[in-house]
């Protein structure tokens, strides 16, 4: 039951171009849909839907499938049909200067605000001046000062009355005031005073005295008048200034009168201004010590920056939510900074200084950020988490918190937060993103999963040819004529490694187009056609495939050895695939395997260098217990096999080899030759079922390369698992040789299959005996290893006394006696 | 004004000083006049005899500022706290003049102060003083030295603000009167050392006596280098003159005494806020 190699329409499923009846692709409708994404869209939709708490998105997938783009243009489209979210301001604290409070305005509101209050301290500075330079606050004050003059005055003339009743002088002393008796208007000498009766030198001591009791509560009470007097004096200036104030503020009062928080922030606004009064008076300036601009005393800002508004969010130009992409998210352009202002060597700040960051940008719509550079920021991701769990923004600079500086700063009010997030990462972010943060999967509920391919049916390529229209369009490319289209959609479908599927990579296919689109116009062409695609495909291998040429060259030229023509015992030639930045290809390796008696195990030689992969190991230990399952179980293993991929210098991986070295071994213990025109690849399982592998496309063509090198034979060939058929989409080359029967792919089953294709020979099945027939490989097989064990069995006997050398002439086994025997395993 | 010759000639400006930062002030003022006139400046310090007498009374007492503590007075303290206030004043004097170049003598005096400082400017060609000494009730904005001075003092008093301070343009006043043609001789005087333009307040009840009074000055005025401006009062009544010395931004008025009465002539000085300069009692 010799297996027929694959006809030329299986190895490669064309997409024909008289499927489609449209000339090229300008005349399709344009596809606003994406392609291939049903999950994902799905997943978009329900997770921007949805308004609760924690149904944040997470799209995942490998890059270049359109995430974003799509994400994008769901959320563009589902955003403007939202309300324009509030603008938010920072203004003024007056009460605790360091705690700016948040101003929340209808869209639009926050710069009319700002440009209101520039106006208003504008209008203030000319208003309240004139108020004060006004003749009726002139009157009104001297008024009041008079009034303290004239009790003052009052008072002392009434004293000085009272001692001249008295005949007592008051005068001034260098430090106060005193009292002496006088006589005729002089003050009395003391030799006088003495003349003068006691009665009268009492009457002057006793009014004296009354007089300075009097003098002293005058004093105090003077004290308490001018206090009187300086209150007064304010409570007009008040008057004055809340008469200049008020009447301006008033109006904006009136204006905002359905925002409660604005009119409360300007009631707050004209106490401020009444109270500061005096800076408005004053003409504004830089305090200065010896010509040396000196900073402002630290109470709050200075007066042109205290009543301004910071508009943090200005959406004034917005329509509809705002969907905001971020694509630096380090903490502050996340959260906001604050920023500070060096002056003389001290760092100030105040709310004019506070700038939003991209949460405050989008709050009240979306986010988008790059899951990987918001995982490398420090402490973003953290902050996002935060931000998102207490559904507020809370502006905390980051080396305050961490406590590496301790400048004067700021705590600005919390702005609530109502956004939502969409995270764009691979696929092995959100996992591990799953596995280690518990909070993640509590604020990212909706992952819209996005796939790198789709079915290839009729339907799908008919789309898939509007899209490439669409792309053509977009990007401004020549149309692609319905050739063109099916040549991109066959590429497609190799690149997906597999015939029956199509690849949602949207940037290698939109590289494709681009490239097609250069030769095209290089060529002079009016469409792109399919040659212009076959060389825009042709010459990004081309661009890539400098070691595929060396290894190649080395092959020609026997430096790497790859025999295909003749036969050998042991020999085989196994596949396998290197990968080198986008581009893969394939590259045939010797395999080869040796046998003797020994304790039964099977060498892998890379194993034992640690060249060989834990798959690659598992492989090898598979097919040995297939080895040992199948054939004389009733018998000990007695041989030692060794399997090596010979000239491999750096590590093996993957199981894919496998077929070929049980092919290999059973090829040495059966000593049979096997074909070396073939190569083999595909795993093997413990039943002996050969199980399809990756790569199959590139595997193939790096044999035919090989083999096209030294001149077709018809003989030459690959044998594959027949599950890998469905992923053929082999070069046109390889094909056609194919067809000319110059080249053969064999799809197999078992590793029976296999070794009847290497071997030309029956591997043979159990009679009813349960007997290989004779003339089949297997029985050989078989036969050899019921010879290996009964020799086995004969040296463990003999050698119970001496330690058995026996020589070990081994007939079937070619070179292994130069080894020196296992006789030693006897104690 | 052809008959009127030279310039006022000012040779020698006493000072009275009691050490007050307000007499302090003025004599920084009087100190840069003299500088400009070339002028010595004479200063004076009196030991109030009253004071002593009272320092000396067994029962007088003395109520300190600013808390108003009482205590007993006692002549030597007295005394001393009098010399202590002397040679501040000294050191003020001679501090102030070393640095502008200027001439000085300084004298103390025992005495009743008015009249010691009235003989001693009988000496001077100008007695400057500080418009308020230190006054007991601040209504009195004029010094009671003040007054004496400006009431009684035969030669010319050049009364300072507060702040002692004298900027140019100087503003006369001028009837015709030959007191206003000695006012305007020290005016011009003045205004050619201060700089700036003099400016002429005519006091004309009409058109024709203002255009006569200014035609007599013009020429002279003119020939000594003068930039005038003239302006025209009514009448010399004290708002009128306050008025006009605010509206010409006025650094200094000088005043013929006799262009108003006495009592209007002090309220002139209270209110008007520059320093002004009032003629010599005429004989």
């Amino acid at each position: 039951m010799a297996i027929a190699p694959l006809s030329a329409h299986q190895l490669r499923k064309t997409c024909d171009p008289s499927q489609f009846d449209f000339e090229t692709t300008a005349e399709l409708e344009p596809l606003n849909d994406i392609l291939g994404q049903e999950r994902a869209v799905k997943a978009i939709l329900f997770g921007i839907g949805i308004r609760r708490e924690g149904y944040n998105l997470f799209a995942l997938g490998p890059s270049g499938t359109g995430k974003r783009t799509t994400i994008g243009q769901f959320l563009d489209r589902k955003a403007a049909a939202e309300p324009t979210p509030a603008d938010w301001c920072y203004v003024n604290n007056f009460d605790q200067p360091h705690k700016p409070h948040a101003l929340r305005l209808p869209p639009g509101q926050g710069v009319v605000l700002r440009k209101d209050m520039e106006q208003l301290v504008e209008e203030l500075r000319t208003a309240i001046p004139a108020a004060f330079e006004s003749d009726d606050y002139r009157t009104r004050r001297q008024e009041a000062e008079e009034e303290f003059k004239e009790r003052q005055e009052k008072a002392f003339t009434e004293l000085q009355e009272q001692a001249r009743e008295k005949n007592v002088a008051l005068i001034r002393t260098p430090v106060g005031l005193a009292f002496a008796p006088l006589k005729d208007g002089e003050v009395i000498s003391p030799d006088d005073f003495q003349k003068l009766p006691e009665e009268t030198r009492k009457q002057f001591e006793q009014d004296i005295n009354e007089l300075q009791e009097r003098l002293q509560s005058i004093i105090f009470q003077v004290r308490q008048w001018e206090r009187e007097a300086r209150k007064k004096v304010k409570e007009l200036d008040r008057q004055v200034a809340m008469f200049a104030v008020g009447h301006q503020i008033d109006e904006l009062r009136e204006k905002y009168a359905s925002l409660p928080e604005v009119v409360e922030y300007l009631d707050a606004v004209q106490k401020d201004v009444i109270e500061n009064v005096d800076e408005f008076r004053k003409p504004e300036e830089q305090p200065q010590v010896m010509g040396l601009p000196m900073p402002r005393p630290l109470k709050g800002p200075p007066l042109l920056r205290r009543y301004q508004v910071n508009v943090l969010v200005d959406h004034s130009e917005t329509e509809g939510a705002p969907v905001v992409y971020e694509d630096h998210p380090t903490y502050n352009n996340l959260i906001g900074r604050i920023e500070h202002i060096a002056q003389m060597g001290a760092l100030l700040t105040d709310f004019n200084l506070i700038k939003p960051g991209a949460l405050h940008r989008a709050n009240g719509g979306y986010l988008i950020l790059d899951a990987r550079q918001l995982l490398l920021q420090p402490y973003a991701w953290d902050a996002l988490k935060r931000a998102l769990r207490s559904r507020e923004i809370r502006l905390e600079s980051l080396a305050q918190a961490l406590s590496l500086v301790s400048t004067v700063s700021l705590e600005p009010e919390s702005i609530p937060l109502d956004v939502k997030v969409v995270l764009i990462g691979e696929r092995l972010l959100y996992y591990l993103l799953h596995l280690y943060d518990p909070d993640f999967s509590e604020l990212f509920k909706v992952e819209a999963d996005f796939n790198e391919r789709m079915a290839r049916t009729p339907e799908n390529n008919l789309l898939y040819a509007r899209m490439i229209g669409t792309l053509a369009r977009n990007e401004g490319l020549l149309p692609f004529d319905r050739q063109a289209v099916a040549r991109v959609i066959e590429r497609s479908a190799r690149l997906a490694d597999d015939s029956e599927k199509l690849s949602a990579h949207l940037l290698s296919v939109v590289d494709l187009l681009r490239e097609a689109d250069y030769w095209a116009t290089t060529g002079g062409h009016k469409t792109v056609t399919a040659d212009d695609v076959q060389q825009a495909i042709e010459a990004q291998i081309h661009r890539a495939d400098r070691v595929r040429g060396l290894v190649q060259e080395e092959i020609r030229r026997g430096t790497i050895m790859i025999d295909t023509s003749g036969e050998r015992v042991g020999q085989i030639n196994g596949l396998s695939v290197i990968a080198l930045g986008n581009f893969a290809f394939g590259q045939p390796n010797r395999i080869t395997a040796r046998v003797r008696l020994g304790k039964g195990e099977v060498v892998n030689i890379e194993r034992e260098v640690e060249l060989s992969g834990p798959i690659h190991s598992k492989g090898v230990l598979i097919l040995a217990h297939f080895l040992t399952a199948r054939y004389a179980p009733d018998y000990p293993l007695s041989l030692s096999a060794s399997l090596a991929f010979e000239q491999s210098y750096g590590g093996v991986e993957g199981d894919s080899a496998s077929v070929a070295e049980l092919c290999a071994l059973l090829s040495a213990l059966a000593d049979v030759p096997l074909k070396q025109s073939l190569a083999v690849t595909g795993s093997v399982n413990q039943h002996g079922e050969v199980q399809p592998i990756g790569g199959v496309n590139e595997k193939i063509e790096g044999f035919f390369d090989v083999c096209r090198d030294r001149g077709l034979t018809g003989e030459q060939g690959v044998i594959i698992p027949a599950a890998n058929v469905v992923h053929l989409m082999l070069r046109q080359d390889v094909v056609a040789a194919a067809e000319a029967g110059q080249f053969h792919i064999y799809p197999v089953r078992t590793v029976d299959e296999a070794v009847e294709l290497l071997t030309g020979m029956p591997a043979g099945e159990r009679d009813e005996e349960g007997n290989f027939p004779e003339g089949t490989l297997n029985y050989l097989v078989e036969a050899r290893l019921i010879e290996m064990a009964e020799r086995q069995r004969d040296f463990s006997s003999s050698d119970s006394g001496k330690g058995g050398k026996g020589e070990e002439e081994e007939p079937g086994e070619t070179e292994e006696a130069e080894e020196a025997p296992t006789g030693d395993e006897s104690p | 004004m052809s008959e009127q010759k030279e310039e006022w000639n000012i040779r020698n400006i006493l000072v009275a000083l009691d050490a007050s930062r307000h007499s302090l002030a003025a004599l920084e003022a009087a100190a840069d006049l003299a500088a400009g006139l070339k002028a010595e400046l004479q200063g004076l310090f009196v030991e109030d005899v009253n004071l002593l007498r009272a320092a000396s009374s067994p029962i007088a007492r003395e109520v300190r500022y600013p808390f108003g503590a009482a205590a007993r007075l006692d002549r030597s303290r007295m005394e001393r706290q009098l010399r202590a206030l002397a040679s501040q004043a000294r050191r003020a004097l001679a501090e102030a003049c070393e640095r502008r170049h200027v001439k000085w003598s300084f004298r103390v005096v025992r005495g009743e102060v008015a009249p010691e400082v009235l003989t001693a400017a009988k000496q001077a060609d100008l007695l400057t003083l500080g418009k308020a000494g230190r006054p007991l009730t601040r209504r009195e904005r004029l010094g009671s030295i003040a007054r004496a001075a400006a009431e009684r003092s035969p030669h010319p008093v050049l009364l300072l603000q507060r702040d002692g301070r004298i900027q140019p343009p100087v503003a006369v006043t001028y009837d015709g009167s030959s007191s206003a043609r000695e006012a305007l001789r020290l005016a011009a005087s003045l205004a050619r050392h201060q700089g700036g333009y003099l400016a002429v307040l005519v006091v004309a009840d009409s058109n024709a006596d203002e255009y006569r009074l200014q035609a007599e000055t013009a020429a002279w005025l003119r020939q000594r280098g003068l930039l005038i401006r003239y302006r025209r009062l009514p009448r010399a009544g004290v708002a009128a003159l306050v008025e006009a010395v605010r509206t010409v931004g006025s650094g200094m008025l000088v005043l013929n005494r006799d262009i108003l009465p006495p009592d209007r002539l002090r309220r002139l000085l209270d209110e008007v806020d520059c320093p002004v300069l009032l003629m010599g009692l005429t004989a």
